[in-house]
């Protein structure tokens, strides 16, 4: 915006006005020389006095008739001849004067002036004797005189006419000169007049322009204060020294100063509170800050302000300088932020909320799910147990339905929290390489027995090559079939079910389709019915059940795998469920073998178990369960009194439940792992319905090893503790033969009975191959025995039993093949003692 | 405006002949006669009233030239639009000689020998103003010559000495003054 503009003169009107300067100059210096001129005329002539001149000659003739009178007296007697003497004297001095007078010059140049002057000259001088001569001769000369005088009468009359007529001439010489200056300084003046009167026209056309140009600019500047009073912003004009010049309405609403009160003061002080001054000290400052933000495209300059009421309020705004007359003007552009920033403030409440919201929903699915995981524990644990004691068919078959029920249960429970943990993302997708056609065969074997329940077969279409083997999470797929064939077979009746899977080298994907010759799903509904909680047929669906979550848990699994999924149906002829899922089909050979089918872990020896649990129907399921599988058994009622046992005991394993009262279970573990106890290295399982994966890895990173999730199975259970505990060595013997044999000596021992195993089982193997003495092998087998024994190596002790016997009743062939197996349980029993033994690990090399 | 006779001027110079005009008071002065011709009658107009608040008659004195001479001189070069070239005038100037007789104000009508009569202001009679001209080039002024006392100013030294006025004031053959209040 520009207030004020100095539109710079064109060099025209420069020069036009150089120009008119001189003329003017010249004009006056004229006139003042014509001035100049007239006035030493008028001067001159008032000096050259020509009257005295014109007087004198008067004179001239009065005093020559004054003499002749004077001489015509005396002859008379009348008067003396001294009159006629000083008569004579005036006369004489008179004509004299004409002789030598400046002024009477220019009359001797004039012949009929000169003769006559001459003849009077001429005359005086010849008298002069007789004037100046004595008395007598005077008297007698007078009648002379009066006839001398007589005839130059009119040489004297001559004179005076001439002189006149001379001093005339010049006169009007003069005049004519004087006249003709006053005509050349009118000429002057008058073309000076038109100069000025020219000077005038331009002036008033100017002056025209002028108002006409001011006009235009007060308009412009109307329009502009216009703009600047209706502004919504606050606009504030400041001065190079910060003061403010303008102040419009908003800027006096925004900062609650009338226009009045704030012009002429400092803007910084205006509007800025206290706590800002540091950063900005002026209004070049402000200035500066928001040019900087403008040039950095940072936009536009945010800072808060001060209402005249001391509330403080955010604006923003931008600063414009304006440079006129060398004079800097600042242009401040300021919005009032409040409303702004109040709605971006509810914007983000709002956000929080909502997150809030998600979290208490997280939460309440992880409570919910530990209210009902807990007593369905109890129940699906007595269950178990109860289904081992004697019953009738009856009976028995009463307790396969709760067991089912029980089932379906926890399966409605695991949906909700599938869904907890997919929304939150924290469901890992961990791929690797597997036998799709054999998950299947799994799937398969799982539905069957519902499918035939429901008259339904289940077929599944290989594919004509034998690239079976795909990249990708077995786990999540499972269950995806799961989920797809479990809802196939819910809305088929006596039909097919029929599942084929392709690989597409284009896309790089692989196809998977889950066909049914079902009810259908009107298409209208196609996507629907992959939103949470969606029930289509209400009726039909209380008839086959569930909680509608089924295909939302479905896909959100596949998106979760990085594929796709979608539904082909036509209502009434059945449904077909696409999968696509990212990567393609491989051969098997090209893999690595695949996963081996999940074994049924192998019992292991027994343990020294510390159950750490508030619950009594809880403690009472795992108490049951362990004790059956051969374990000891110590429970606590809570992370206190664990902390304390862990700290007495040297426990193979701990069983910890993490909501407790008093300590939980993640604060018991912490303590147990820094407390320095007995059991301050033993493993420890948490035992909890706190399924979520974020859970998990605060329970890993509180020190524990494994995660049983409740209800507990009794396989769950004894797959932990085949992860844990061990078959070949008995880790309570050994953790008490080392107590025994304390700190210092203990490990020592420890590392000497590793290698007199190793030497003892090589010089075995010698006496083997060289046929020695059986009984010579036996011994040395028996010592061997012995000591594995002292040390916790069950398996390998009893091994060597066997291999003791042999030698006894069979040959070398038999103990060879004993001791072979000696062998192979002697490296897992050795990594494991030397594992337990934790002084060692810094000896492992010597080992 | 008739005071008595300044005592700085010499008495055996200063000569002058009072004549009472209009009354007997005038014959107790005593006032030394001129030594020469009498060439300068000097008259002193009656004043209304004196100092003294009596009425004071009319005075008449006659200067020769020794008295003129004994009054301060005053010396000049000057052309003049009556002679030839630039001369040495010298002379008692105005302002001394009104200055002489006690007069500071009024005018004084001057006579010629031709009964030319010019009226000059006493204001004219100024330091560096006229003066009453009695050697022209050292030599004494005859008649003829526009002597013997010829009133000059110093045209020269200024254009105002070069106006018609003063011209027609520079009166020669000057025979009487008269100072009128």
């Amino acid at each position: 915006m520009k207030v004020q503009s100095d539109i710079p003169a064109p060099p025209l009107r420069k020069t036009r006005a150089a120009a008119l300067g001189v003329v003017l100059t010249l004009s006056l210096i004229g006139i003042l020389f014509l001035f100049l001129d007239v006035q030493q005329t008028i001067t001159t002539r008032y000096t050259a006095s020509s009257d005295t001149g014109q007087w004198t000659l008067a004179q001239t003739d009065v005093e020559f008739l004054t003499f002749r009178d004077a001489v015509a007296g005396a002859e008379m007697g009348r008067q003396t001849l001294e009159d006629v003497r000083k008569r004579y004297d005036v006369f004489y001095s008179r004509v004299m004067t004409l002789k030598a007078g400046k002024i009477f010059a220019l009359l001797h140049k004039d012949p009929g002036f000169a003769d006559n002057f001459q003849k009077i000259l001429a005359w005086l001088i010849e008298v002069q004797p007789l004037i100046d001569g004595p008395d007598a001769q005077l008297r007698a000369g007078l009648a002379s005189l009066q006839d001398g005088s007589h005839d130059l009468r009119p040489n004297v009359r001559n004179v005076a006419l001439e002189g006149l007529r001379a001093f005339a001439a010049i006169s009007d010489a003069e005049r004519k000169r004087v006249a003709d200056t006053l005509v050349a300084a009118g000429a002057l003046t008058l073309s000076l007049i038109l100069v000025l009167l020219s000077l005038v026209v331009i002036l008033l056309v100017m002056d025209r322009n002028t108002r006409l140009m001011t006009a235009e600019k007060l308009e412009t500047l109307d329009r502009l204060q216009a703009i600047i009073a209706t502004a919504l912003d606050a606009v504030i004009v400041m001065d190079g020294r910060g003061q403010i010049v303008e102040f419009n309405g908003s800027a006096a609403g925004v900062f609650g100063v009338p226009r009045d009160a704030a012009l002429g003061r400092d803007m910084v002080d205006v509007i800025i509170p206290a706590t800002e001054r540091a950063l900005y000290p002026d209004g070049k400052s402000l200035y500066r800050a928001a040019e900087d933000r403008r040039l950095s495209n940072q936009g536009r300059l945010r800072l808060t302000a001060r209402h005249a009421t001391g509330r403080l309020f955010p604006i923003e705004g931008s600063i414009t300088r304006v440079a006129s007359k060398g004079q800097d003007l600042f242009v401040a552009f300021l919005r009032d932020l409040s409303n702004v920033v109040a709605s971006e403030q509810a914007l983000m409440k709002a956000r929080d909320d909502a997150l809030a919201g998600e979290r208490a929903k997280a939460k309440l699915l992880a409570v919910m799910s530990h209210e009902m995981r807990t007593p369905l524990n109890g129940m699906i644990g007595m269950i178990e147990l109860l289904d081992e004691t004697e019953m009738n068919p009856k009976q028995r078959d009463y307790l396969g339905v709760m067991q089912i029920s029980g089932r379906l249960l926890i399966h409605h429970v695991e949906d909700v929290l599938n869904i907890a943990q997919l929304e939150t993302g924290h469901m890992p997708n961990q791929t690797e390489w597997f036998d799709l056609a054999a998950l299947i065969d799994e799937v398969f074997a799982n539905q069957r027995p519902a499918a035939i329940a429901q008259g339904n077969t289940l077929t599944l279409d290989r594919p004509a090559t034998d690239q079976t083997m795909l990249n990708a999470d077995p786990f999540q797929l499972r269950q995806v079939l799961m989920n797809l064939i479990g809802n196939a077979i819910k809305f088929t009746r006596d039909g097919q079910i029929r599942l084929e899977f392709t690989s597409e080298p284009l896309t790089g994907t692989t196809l998977l389709r889950v066909v049914d010759t079902g009810i259908g799903i009107d298409p209208a509904d196609h996507d629907r019915v992959f939103e949470d909680f969606v029930i289509l047929d209400t009726t039909y669906s209380r008839r086959v059940g569930g909680t509608g979550l089924g295909l939302g848990i479905t896909r959100r699994i596949v998106q979760n795998m990085g594929g796709e999924i979608w539904v082909e149906s036509v209502l009434g002829q059945g449904s077909s469920f696409v999968l696509r899922l990212p990567g393609d089909l491989a051969g098997r050979q090209a893999q690595e073998a695949t996963q081996a089918p999940p074994e049924v872990p192998e019992p292991v020896l027994p343990m020294h178990v510390l159950v750490v649990e508030d619950n009594a129907i809880n403690r009472l399921v795992v108490r049951e369960m362990l004790v059956r599988l051969g374990h000891v058994i110590e429970v606590a009622h809570d992370g206190t009194e664990a902390v304390h046992l862990a700290g007495l005991t040297r426990y193979d394993l701990i069983l910890m439940d993490i909501s407790m009262p008093r300590m939980d279970g993640v604060e018991a573990t912490l303590a147990i792992r820094s407390g320095g106890g007995k059991s301050a290295q033993s493993p420890i399982i948490a035992l909890t319905a706190h399924a979520l994966s974020d859970e998990v890895a605060r329970f890993r990173a509180a020190g524990m090893q494994d995660v049983l999730v409740k209800p507990m199975t009794g396989r769950a259970l004894a797959a932990v503790l085949g992860r844990v505990g061990s078959r070949t060595v008995d880790a309570g013997l050994l953790a008490e033969v080392m107590a025994g044999m304390g700190p210092a000596r203990g490990p020592r021992l420890l590392v000497a009975f590793l290698q007199d195993s190793d030497a003892g089982l090589a010089k075995v193997q010698v006496m083997l191959d060289r046929r020695a003495d059986l009984d010579e092998i036996r011994r040395e087998i028996h010592k061997l025995c012995g000591s594995t024994a002292i040390f916790g190596a069950r398996l390998v002790s009893e091994a060597l039993q066997e291999a003791e016997d042999l030698c006894r009743t069979g040959d070398h062939t038999d103990v060879a093949d004993a001791m072979t197996g000696v062998g192979k349980f002697w490296a897992e029993s050795r990594e494991i003692i030397r594992a337990s033994a934790p002084a060692l690990q810094g000896a492992k090399a010597g080992m | 405006m008739i005071r008595s006779w300044s005592k700085k001027i010499p008495t055996g110079l200063v000569v002058g002949v009072v004549l009472g005009i209009f009354g007997a008071a005038a014959a107790a002065e005593t006032r030394p006669l001129p030594l020469g011709a009498p060439i300068l009658k000097v008259i002193l107009a009656a004043d209304a009233t004196a100092a003294d608040g009596t009425p004071v008659a009319a005075t008449e004195s006659a200067f020769d030239l020794e008295m003129l001479k004994a009054l301060p001189v005053t010396t000049f070069r000057t052309s003049t639009v009556w002679t030839e070239g630039v001369s040495e005038f010298t002379g008692v100037s105005l302002a001394d000689f009104a200055k002489a007789m006690n007069v500071t104000s009024g005018t004084m009508l001057m006579y010629a020998v031709n009964d030319y009569v010019a009226e000059v202001p006493i204001s004219d009679a100024v330091e560096g103003g006229p003066i009453l001209a009695y050697l022209m080039d050292g030599q004494e002024m005859a008649v003829r010559d526009k002597g013997p006392i010829w009133v000059i100013y110093p045209y020269d030294s200024s254009p105002e000495f070069q106006t018609e006025v003063v011209y027609s004031r520079s009166i020669w053959q000057l025979v009487k003054i008269e100072f009128k209040p």
